[in-house]
């Protein structure tokens, strides 16, 4: 769907991105990570051509993007920023409907189109008419991923699109941006710092530092075998043990058994979840239940700590 | 004691007391030079008196109400009686001096009729703001008091004072002038427009440039007026002596043409500021996001940049304006006319009327084009 | 006779008449008008070629206007084409667009010369003749600008006292008027800052008449304008019972002051005179013969006469001036 082929960068003296070259998949929930200043944004600009590399060249769906028009390019590929970017002489729905009204897309068509998004991200339709100022930091990144949606592209980027928000905000976003992923099938590359974002998200990522690519693959690849003590160190040193039950659900290390438990939990849960559980209630199992509450079977402490390889 | 609740119009309405009591209500002279006598609003005509005293009873009574929608009409109601209260007091009250006064003799308003009407004026602007009136509400208030003016001026209530004499003895030059004037200040905005937007999208490209242009304007910005007008006499003078075609246009070292140069160097930098604040402070997000969902350059500028820049972009317009206004005054020193050869003259001669036809024209030019930029303002700002 | 001299010429006429110092007198002789005629046919071909308008300035104070809108009128009935630059501003500017050209005629006083050229101490400005003719010779031979008859009036700095303190003490000439200082009677005068430093104005009366008023005498007005300086005296403001003023100045029977006579001459004489540009006087010879009828009218009575119905009535310069040519016979 992506591919960079390497590619380099320098704003003046030092490069910001040196010899990079990644793919990333046509579906993916793709991460670029990285400390700040390590060229994970540059990345992310130059696939829809905002920053256009001085070395190596880029392919979107199959062509060089060098040979696009950019405004084309950009018109087909979603983009969130931190601050969300609304038009702040706009209204919600105005800002939402940007690409839209730039496609000349009819009023009817555009209408649906907005009753769509304002179900898919979970707005409000009272909110719709206010100007970006009247709106909460949460409402704002919910019309700037609304907006970024509106045309239906097959490609999302998205810049720290939350890290300006508070967690409860940040939390909600991002499971809503899970659902939005997980229904529609669009490729997200999605760049953040933060290491338990990003491994609420992804399905593939990117370990960046000093404008190199360090290591890419799954997160349980990658946690599992870090390419080196800077990824180690990144992905959390001591807590990367405890990171990767957050990627193995508890499905996966169920047992059959319908004893009583001092509680429950849902079989797709993660581990980390589940351990949580366990450590509050003071207990060395949970009941496991499927999704309209049956009982499917047991998960142990015991089985927990044992576990070698889960992904 | 009664609560204050309106401390302004406490202090507007003892101010027109004080004026009223300590003040002249109409100066008579036996001409125009001589200093003459000053009779108080106790002894004009007692009809229009007592509407003005009336009128501002009303006002320092109103200042202990509590302010709602039929207030503001009331101080407006209360401030319209001082005013017209006033006007037809001064112009009645002078037809009645100049009658048994010699030919040449001379009446001139006074601090009281002065204070009055600027306290009616600044009344009613502050209650037009509180009342929170719609365009069309604040339109006609303005109308009807400019109507009550205009119906007073043509029933010829004014002709016997000496501000109107003034005014009449120049009135074939008064509307000459009064062109020329606006022609001066709009012949500078309009090259200052030619001139600051390309030196403001240069200063906004060149970002090493903006301190040096900005600074060069500052300095021209603190050149005297009359100074900067003097000084450009020779070179223009020079070069329409080298360029027949610059003198065929009537282009040379006095007259218009320097004073429009002048006038266009100190509008320079208040436009260019204004530009160059205005688009410097649209926030790089917004241009990055326009930018990113695929706006080309053209339709950035036109649908994102220019919206939300122009708010300062109107400010720096009027400031433009309304110093262009007050300078061109200085434009009668060199051959330009303008309202400011009635000030000049009417200094010379020592002659207060005739300076006040000259500056208050320059006064309500100013109001006038400063209302016309808030509604402008308004409009630019409206969803910002 | 000289062998520069042509003998087609009327005698003494040089090509170099311009520069020779010429009285009043010599300049209405017959022999220039002949000439002037004589050398309106010559450049009639080039006249027509670059004949344009006249461009007529003059200074923003009363005086000026009202001398311009004479000249304006004079050419006028002559059939020359002008345009009105009037009032253009004060002496400095007004004087910088004679030079350079943006305007071609204006009135001009032959004392204001002794300031233009620097030779504010000389003598030959206190007298009427002397100081046109030097006037004119300076200004033509630096400017090549042309000084045309002079109007028989003088509007000098003068010292005016209120009417009622002159009949009280007796004050009819500086004369007076310095015996009154001697004697430590109460003495405050108004004035502008160039009056008081310049080496033609108070100075002069001061070593002339032999007076000296002390610094606490003294209201120094920075504007410098005659009609604060007589409205103070007029009025009494802060003690000024003395006012400096112009001879002409139309004021001073409305403000019922005394001009104080400058018996000794203190003073350099400012006589009004159009000063115009030698291209422009080239390209319309009879400039000078139409102007000078005009001029010639103009002594103090008519010019304080002129000024008075413009300071006191508050009347258009433009119909004073259409007044007086009627009643002076001027138009036609």
């Amino acid at each position: 769907m992506i591919e960079l082929c390497n590619v380099s960068k320098d704003f003046g003296p030092t490069p910001a991105v040196s010899d990079f070259s990644l793919k990333i998949e046509s579906g993916a929930f793709f991460v670029l990570i990285g400390p700040s200043g390590c060229g994970k944004s540059t990345v992310l600009r130059m696939i829809n051509a905002m920053i256009v590399p001085d070395k190596g060249h880029i392919e979107v769906r199959g062509e060089n993007i060098r040979a696009m028009e950019p405004e084309k390019l950009r018109r087909g590929i979603g983009y969130v920023i931190q601050s969300a970017g609304l038009f702040p002489h706009w209204t919600a729905a105005d800002n939402i409907l940007a690409v839209p009204h730039l496609l000349k897309w009819s009023p009817s068509k555009c209408a649906a189109r907005l009753d769509a998004l304002v179900t898919m991200v979970g707005i409000e339709a009272a909110l719709l008419e206010r100007y970006p100022k009247q709106l909460s930091g949460g409402q704002q990144q919910r019309i700037g991923v609304a907006r970024a949606l509106a045309a239906d592209p097959d490609i999302i980027l998205m810049d720290e699109p939350f890290a300006a928000l508070d967690p409860v905000s940040r939390v909600a976003l991002q499971e809503e941006l899970r659902g939005i992923h997980a229904r529609s099938g669009k490729t997200i590359v999605f760049v953040t710092h933060d290491m338990d974002e990003a491994l609420r998200l992804a399905t593939g990522m990117a370990v960046m530092n000093n404008g190199r690519l360090i290591q890419a693959g799954t997160p349980a690849s990658i946690l599992l075998a870090p390419a080196d003590d800077f990824v180690r160190d990144f992905l959390g040193g001591e807590s990367l043990q405890l990171r990767l039950l957050d990627l193995v659900p508890v499905r996966k290390l169920m047992k059959p058994g319908n004893a009583r438990a001092t509680g429950t939990i849902a079989a797709e849960a993660s581990l980390k979840a589940a351990l949580n559980l366990m450590l509050a209630r003071r207990c060395a199992s949970l009941g496991v239940e499927g999704e309209r509450g049956a009982r499917l079977g047991e998960i142990h402490l015991s089985d927990i700590i044992a576990r070698r390889d889960a992904s | 004691m009664p609560k204050v609740h309106d401390r302004v119009l406490l202090a507007l309405s003892t101010l027109g007391l004080a004026g009223v009591f300590f003040g002249g209500f109409l100066n008579f002279a036996p001409n125009r030079l001589a200093t003459g006598v000053a009779y108080p609003l106790s002894q004009a005509p007692s009809l229009q008196a007592a509407a003005a005293m009336a009128g501002l009873c009303g006002l320092a009574l109103l200042s202990f109400a509590r302010a709602q929608k039929l207030w503001s009409f009331a101080t407006i109601l209360a401030a319209a009686l001082i005013l017209w209260g006033s006007l037809a007091g001064a112009g009645h009250f002078a037809a009645i001096l100049m009658q048994a006064g010699p030919p040449a003799a001379r009446a001139s308003l006074g601090p009281a009729f002065w204070t009055l009407a600027s306290v009616a004026i600044l009344a009613i602007v502050d209650a037009v703001q509180r009342g929170d009136f719609g365009f069309l509400a604040r339109a006609s208030i303005g109308a009807a008091i400019c109507a009550g003016f205009f119906l007073m001026a043509a029933a010829g209530d004014f002709d016997n004072l000496s501000l109107a004499r003034e005014f009449l003895n120049n009135r074939g030059v008064f509307v000459t002038e009064l062109f020329r004037h606006l022609g001066l200040v709009g012949a500078a905005i309009f090259f200052a427009l030619m001139i600051g937007v390309p030196l403001s999208v240069l200063v906004l490209r060149e970002k090493a440039a903006a301190g040096f242009v900005l600074a060069g304007l500052g300095v021209l910005q603190t050149i005297p007026s009359i100074a900067l007008f003097g000084v450009l006499i020779a070179p223009m003078s020079k070069l329409s002596e080298e360029l027949p075609f610059l003198r065929s246009l009537g282009i040379n070292g006095t007259g218009p043409a320097p004073a429009v140069l002048a006038l266009t160097l100190y509008a320079l930098l208040p436009l260019v500021r204004g530009f160059y604040t205005g688009f410097s402070e649209v926030a790089v997000e917004v241009k990055d996001a326009a930018a990113a969902i695929g706006f080309g350059w053209r339709r950035r500028f036109i649908e994102v940049e220019l919206p939300l820049a122009l708010p300062a972009l109107v400010s720096g317009l009027r400031v433009v304006t309304i110093q262009a206004i007050g300078f061109a005054s200085v434009a009668a020193l060199i051959g330009a006319g303008g309202l400011g050869t009635f000030i000049f003259q009417g200094i010379g001669q020592y002659a207060l009327d005739l300076v006040l036809v000259g500056a208050l024209p320059v006064i309500v030019l100013a109001l006038l084009v400063n209302l016309t930029f808030e509604m402008l303002l308004g409009l630019a700002r409206r969803n910002l | 006779m000289p062998a520069v001299c042509r003998s087609n010429l009327p005698r003494g006429m040089t090509l170099s008449h311009y520069q020779r110092p010429l009285s009043h007198e010599t300049l209405r002789t017959p022999t220039r008008r002949l000439f002037l005629a004589g050398a309106a046919t010559s450049m009639l071909a080039r006249a027509r070629a670059d004949a344009r308008p006249i461009v007529v300035g003059s200074k923003l104070d009363l005086e000026g206007g009202l001398l311009g809108h004479m000249m304006l009128l004079a050419l006028g009935e002559a059939k020359i084409a002008t345009e009105n630059r009037l009032q253009i501003g004060p002496t400095s500017i007004l004087r910088a667009a004679l030079l350079s050209g943006a305007i071609d005629l204006c009135p001009e006083y032959t004392g204001n010369a002794a300031f233009f050229f620097h030779e504010e101490g000389d003598p030959v400005w206190k007298d009427a003749a002397a100081g046109y003719a030097r006037a004119k010779k300076l200004d033509y031979e630096k400017n090549r600008l042309v000084w045309l008859t002079p109007a028989p009036a003088d509007n000098s700095w003068v010292i005016a006292v209120p009417d009622t303190l002159a009949r009280e003490q007796n004050l009819r000439t500086m004369v007076d008027f310095a015996h009154f200082v001697r004697d430590g009677k109460k003495v405050k005068l108004a004035a502008s800052a160039e009056f008081v430093e310049s080496a033609a104005g108070l100075p002069a009366f001061e070593a002339v008449y032999g007076f000296r008023l002390a610094a606490r005498q003294l209201l120094v007005l920075s504007g410098g304008e005659t009609a604060a300086t007589m409205k103070a005296a007029a009025d009494g403001i802060s003690g000024v019972n003395a006012a400096m003023a112009y001879a002409t100045d139309g004021a001073l029977k409305a403000l019922d002051l005394h001009a104080l006579e400058d018996t000794r001459r203190a003073e350099p004489v400012y006589a009004p005179a159009p000063v115009v540009r030698e291209a422009t006087l080239a390209s319309y010879p009879q400039i000078s013969a139409v102007l000078s009828p005009v001029f010639a009218q103009l002594d103090l009575a008519s010019l304080r006469d002129l000024n008075e119905k413009v300071a006191v009535e508050g009347e258009d310069p433009g119909a004073v001036a259409r007044e007086f040519f009627r009643a002076k016979g001027l138009s036609q």
